[in-house]
């Protein structure tokens, strides 16, 4: 014991830190994840509020959006998104139940779903282009400053959209290696990220399509 | 106490003591996860912008040697010299010296070998060199000019493009806030040993729990809004500009929704270093332990609901009075924390040692800061000194008085572990007296100048001003002059100082039951923590603390009676 | 057989089970809770779509009625977006599962950011009420 200490010191290794047991590691992921997810709450609340206070000071502006606009698209849209965070959680699904190939085409069709989500969000972004909603201020524009305060939140969702295909893409990449295979805790943690861009589209379908 | 219980088996651990070494310089320059050697990076890093921040507040009293301009070329770059002053001493100092500090001696105290997250640990360092080299070039390039507060629109219209990489810097650094407080709250909650309730957690893990509850939740809405500040600046939109429909008071709103609770992130930290050094150096337990760790969380929570008093000239004139009623409140569980180390040291027996001449400094002036504090938050009190040198002076009481003091006595007091040897005692004295007498001078005289109604932030002032603003400016350089005493003390007593031991201060929080500097995994046997962290001053404590000494020190039995 | 009966145990518990009971029911489809939960989140935004442009065209046909419409429709809205996105914490996120330090993670910056809003909300933007 003494001998065995001894020889650790004698090299001493300030990388080696495998002192954790599989289960701990896992608590520790999840809460440090929930915690990333609670900071990023906060960072979306301000980019909605943005909006909102735009909403409530300038409803004719932003019902003539809604209404050059349509809900088709963003609808469809919606679904895609909801669609591909089901996927996600059978993924894990499969995962857990062992089969890694299952696993592999849940999680394919996720990136899948948020790859098409980001195409109508492009399409939908033309179409307001094509409106003259710009992201900039525009004083001779009808539009006041709503491309802005749409614009922003959306981006930042979208953009959160796009580092989630490609983390699917990875974890794709690792668990056709069997990385996953007798934990697939790195699925779970990708899952949470998912779902909590699926929860804040929820929130911003609602406030800046419907309400 | 029915057993004693002994933190390691005697032995074995001996011939380990050997062994261990200080880590090569090179582990320090390079990635590790380890997070003794990020800490000492934090620290190291924070230390040299505490250096360039300070050179910056030299400049800041130079200029107001004379009533008229002379050191700077206009009041623009007087603008960007006070700007860089304040952001570097607050996002590259205080707050990263607070992470290194934590980095370094929570994992210890809680008995763990690591943070839970090393590599993320590591990320979350490295993402402030480049933040710092990011703000500094700003400050080259054609500076940021509107204070660390950066109001529209002096943020957004007026200052160049410094501003811009102003705010990026602000938001790598806010990252790196967030990603490492993550790191804290996983570690602190998950990572105690079985014996350890969180009601046995030394106070320094419950200041750090709760100020990283606040860097979490805080920290985004900076975040938010540098982006949406960004936005304005790089791509024409108009969010903070009325001109174009936006909102001016938005972003101070946001700012100060994150801001004031960063001040409490810049002390709360400090005022858990202090429970540690006074309950320590004066041989005593902590008076009202559980109340001292609720009271961090209480100011971490009161700490949210205050943010608006940072704009009474601003807001909405109804809204005054409910945030000065806040205000006041939080006053209340910093007042617990004042009478708990009050009664901490009570009848101790206290040694006068440079960290607990530091953290005496600190009670003296944070009370100042606090009361100054309280009287700010007085509405009609308020309106009268906004925006003076009342206020400035008030927030270095409690930033330098009450967070650099900490840093200072926490510097003192941990060295001998970080390094394995002790700080220059003498030495630590005499920068005392040079710290305390040069900050006092410096900043209580601004207590009255700002009351005459000097402004803050500008270069040209009345010339009836001069004879009081000439006595801070000396002082200020007698306090910039002390920093290289600290300086020289740690290069010497790294090379030079005694050798430590693996408990100099005979304490009994668990980071002093192993070897000075601890070896790569901290402990070489899962420590058992004594049953309170503070409780001095039993022959049950006496014995746990002397099994330490003859674990690891192979030193006979202190004399009884040290306890 | 051991293999089966493991299997068997581990579908008997929770998200495993394709079989779920449901208002009395007990329905079996592939993939269980979390399939029934993506039907219910389905059929929640036909209704939200659905409603808004009922209300939509309300307002439009009775100008008279058109605020306190105008906030039923939001408030209904939000009730449903809410209920949504408490599916998604509560059965894809496994938050049912969890410890409950993950829930107060959820409600803290919740509850800062709302007071943060609502406050953002209230304040008029030039600080004084004209």
């Amino acid at each position: 014991m003494a001998e065995m200490a001894a020889n650790q010191l004698s090299a001493p290794a300030y990388d080696d830190h495998g002192h954790m047991s599989a289960e701990e590691h896992n608590e520790n992921m999840k809460l440090g994840m929930w915690l990333y997810l609670a900071s990023e709450i906060v960072i979306f609340s301000m980019m909605i509020v943005g909006y909102v206070l735009f909403r409530i000071n300038e409803p004719d502006v932003v019902e003539l959006a809604h209404s050059k606009l349509g809900v088709g698209l963003v609808t469809a849209n919606t679904f895609v998104l909801l669609a591909s965070s089901f996927f996600m959680v059978m993924g894990l699904r499969a995962m857990q139940r062992g089969n890694r190939q299952g696993m592999l085409r849940w999680i394919g069709a996720t990136a899948l779903g948020g790859a098409v989500f980001l195409a109508g969000q492009y399409i939908e972004y033309s179409e307001l282009a094509h409106l003259g909603i710009t992201l900039g201020y525009d004083i001779e524009s009808q539009w006041q400053t709503f491309g802005m305060r749409f614009y922003a939140p959306t981006f930042f969702h979208g953009a959160h959209v796009l580092v989630g295909v490609l983390w699917a893409l990875e974890v794709m990449r690792r668990g056709a290696k069997g990385r996953y295979d007798h934990d697939p805790i790195g699925i779970e943690m990708f899952g949470l990220y998912w779902h909590f861009v699926d929860v804040v589209w929820i929130m911003l379908f609602t406030l800046i399509y419907l309400v | 106490m029915a057993t004693i219980a002994v933190p390691l088996g005697g032995g074995q651990a001996r011939q380990e003591i050997e062994a261990v070494r200080r880590p090569a310089l090179s582990e320090y320059l390079r990635w590790s996860v380890d997070h003794k050697i990020i800490g000492v990076q934090y620290g190291v890093t924070s230390l040299l912008f505490f250096i360039i921040g300070g050179a910056l507040a030299m400049g800041i009293r130079l200029e107001l040697w004379t009533p008229e301009l002379d050191l700077m070329v206009s009041g623009a770059a007087y603008n960007s010299l006070f700007t860089m002053h304040g952001t570097i001493m607050i996002f590259l100092f205080i707050i990263p010296m607070w992470a290194a500090y934590g980095n370094f001696v929570v994992p210890l105290q809680l008995g763990a070998k690591d943070m839970a997250f090393p590599w993320l640990n590591a990320f979350a360092f490295w993402l402030i060199p480049p933040a710092g080299v990011v703000m500094l070039l700003g400050y080259f390039v054609s500076p940021a000019e509107a204070g660390w507060t950066s109001y529209p629109p002096l943020s957004t219209l007026f200052s160049g493009d410094g501003q811009t990489l102003w705010a990026l810097g602000a938001h790598l650094l806010g990252l790196s806030s967030i990603l490492g407080s993550i790191n804290f709250i996983v570690t602190i909650l998950n990572m105690r040993p079985p014996e350890m309730t969180i009601w046995r957690m030394p106070l320094l893990c419950w200041a750090v729990l709760a100020t990283s509850i606040i860097a979490v939740m805080a920290t985004p809405f900076l975040a938010g809004a540098l982006t949406l500040l960004l936005l304005d600046r790089m791509t024409g939109t108009t969010f903070f500009d009325a001109s174009g429909g936006g909102d001016v008071l938005l972003w101070q709103n946001i700012f100060w929704f994150y801001s004031h609770p960063a001040v409490y992130i810049m002390v709360l930290p400090g005022m858990g270093v202090l429970s540690e050094v006074l309950s320590i150096h004066s041989r005593k337990p902590v008076f009202g332990y559980r109340m001292v760790g609720l009271s961090s969380m209480a100011i971490a929570i009161v700490g949210f609901t205050v943010w608006a008093h940072h704009m009474f000239t601003s807001l909405q004139p109804e809204l005054r009075i409910p945030f000065m009623i806040t205000t006041m409140i939080i006053a209340v569980p910093t007042g617990i924390k004042m009478f708990s180390w009050l009664g901490t040291i009570w009848g101790g027996k206290i040694r006068f040692t440079s960290a607990m001449l530091f953290a005496l400094g600190f009670m003296s002036m944070f009370v100042i800061g606090g009361i100054t504090g309280v009287m700010l938050a007085a509405l009609p009190f308020d309106i009268h000194v906004h925006d003076t040198y009342f206020v400035v002076s008030h927030f270095h009481f409690v930033l330098f008085g009450g967070s650099v003091f900490a840093i200072y006595a926490a510097l003192y007091h941990w060295f001998p572990k970080i390094t394995g040897r002790m700080m220059d005692e003498t030495l630590g004295r005499i920068h005392f007296v040079f710290t305390y007498l040069g900050f006092l001078i410096t900043f209580f005289p601004m207590h009255i100048v700002g009351m005459l109604g000097m402004p803050r932030r500008v270069a040209v002032y009345d010339p009836a001003f001069t004879d009081l603003n000439r006595l801070i400016s000396f002082a200020a350089f007698v306090l910039g002059f002390s920093t290289f005493i600290v300086l020289y003390n740690i290069v010497r007593s790294y090379f030079h100082g005694a050798i430590a031991g693996a408990n100099p201060w005979r304490a009994l929080t668990l980071e002093w039951a192993t070897t000075s500097p601890p070896p790569p995994t901290n402990f070489h046997e899962d420590p058992i923590p004594y049953e309170d962290p503070y409780g001095y001053g039993t022959k049950a404590a006496s014995a746990y603390i002397e099994a330490i000494d003859m674990a690891f020190d192979r030193r006979e039995a202190a004399p009884s009676g040290a306890e | 057989m051991v293999e089966a009966s493991q299997e068997m145990t581990q579908d008997n518990h929770g998200h495993h089970s394709n079989t779920v009971a449901l208002l009395g029911r007990d329905i079996t489809v592939e993939g269980g809770i979390y399939t029934v939960v993506f039907g219910g989140l389905a059929i929640l935004t036909v209704i939200e779509v659905l409603s808004a442009e009922f209300l939509k065209s309300a307002i439009h046909d009775a100008p008279g009625a058109a605020a306190a419409l105008t906030a039923i429709k939001a408030i209904l809205l939000l009730a449903i977006a809410i209920v949504k996105s408490s599916l998604v914490i509560w059965f894809y996120m496994h938050l049912k599962d969890e410890k409950r330090i993950l829930a107060v993670v959820l409600l803290l910056p919740l509850l800062i950011a709302a007071l943060s809003v609502m406050f953002v909300l209230a304040v008029p933007p030039t600080g004084y009420s004209i």
